[in-house]
């Protein structure tokens, strides 16, 4: 997606579509990051700590 | 290629919406996840092993982590340079050795078919990834206690459940760091990616 991005915005010159496609990977990078966020947080629980 | 005969947008979403039609989109968005899910995966298994094989007492121990770490000190571009050659449908020294061992007839075209482009790409990442992983889990094993270990062991249990009950515990805080970064430098790869196929396996060099 990055290389698409690039092709589009840059080589081909469509600016606002390659802004799109980067921005359209933001969903998936947060999810990522959720996911890691939440595992960590059931194993904090899980060891009964705080969230202080 | 289809955006280039495209009007230009009147609105900001119009963009979005042009790229939910765009096929070439969906298989770049395919293509991301694959190469994503695959060298995380692999990145991770091949780290773990090597970080607990560094992190046993051997002769040179040093010296050989600094080998481990050799593939990630390289510029990303050098390597990406270094895999195009290696990956090259003329003169790859890989079609050159299995052709000379008898292995295959005619050279394999690495980057010019899509498929065989995907894994060698990430092939590639995963050369690339191997020492970050490895390193950043080597020193998280670094911080587990030696005590519990030896109480485990006076217990009598075999090294999978010193694994299963002691390591990977302590590990899992690194392990979920280091994979959430794995993922986002996978997931925004460009450099090599971009030198060893511009971004499509069926786009010709120049």
């Amino acid at each position: 997606m990055a290389t698409l991005s690039y092709q589009r915005a840059i080589v081909a010159g469509h600016l606002g579509e390659g802004a799109a496609i980067s921005s359209a990977m933001i969903p998936f990078l947060l999810g990522a990051i959720l996911i890691s966020w939440f595992g960590l947080q059931r194993r904090k629980w899980q060891q009964g700590e705080s969230n202080d | 290629m289809r955006a280039s005969a495209r009007a230009a947008p009147s609105s900001a979403c119009e963009n979005y919406e042009w790229l939910s039609d765009d096929s070439i989109f969906w298989l770049s968005v395919f293509n991301t996840l694959l190469y994503t899910s695959v060298a995380s995966v692999i990145k991770f298994a091949i780290g773990l092993y090597l970080a607990l094989l560094l992190n046993e007492n051997m002769p040179f121990k040093a010296l050989l982590r600094a080998i481990v770490l050799i593939p990630f000190i390289v510029p990303t571009v050098l390597s990406a340079i270094a895999f195009w050659w290696l990956f090259d449908a003329q003169f790859s020294i890989i079609s050159w050795s299995l052709r000379h061992l008898g292995l295959i007839s005619g050279n394999i075209d690495f980057l010019g078919n899509p498929w065989n482009a995907r894994w060698s790409v990430i092939f590639a990442n995963i050369w690339r990834g191997i020492p970050f992983v490895a390193i950043t889990l080597l020193a998280g094993l670094q911080t587990v206690p030696p005590s519990l270990y030896e109480a485990a062991t006076i217990d009598g249990a075999n090294r999978w459940q010193i694994f299963r009950h002691i390591t990977y515990p302590m590990l899992t805080p690194i392990i979920a760091v280091v994979m959430t970064f794995s993922v986002l430098f996978t997931f925004t790869d460009f450099q090599l990616i971009w030198v060893l196929t511009r971004a499509a396996p069926s786009t010709p060099r120049s």
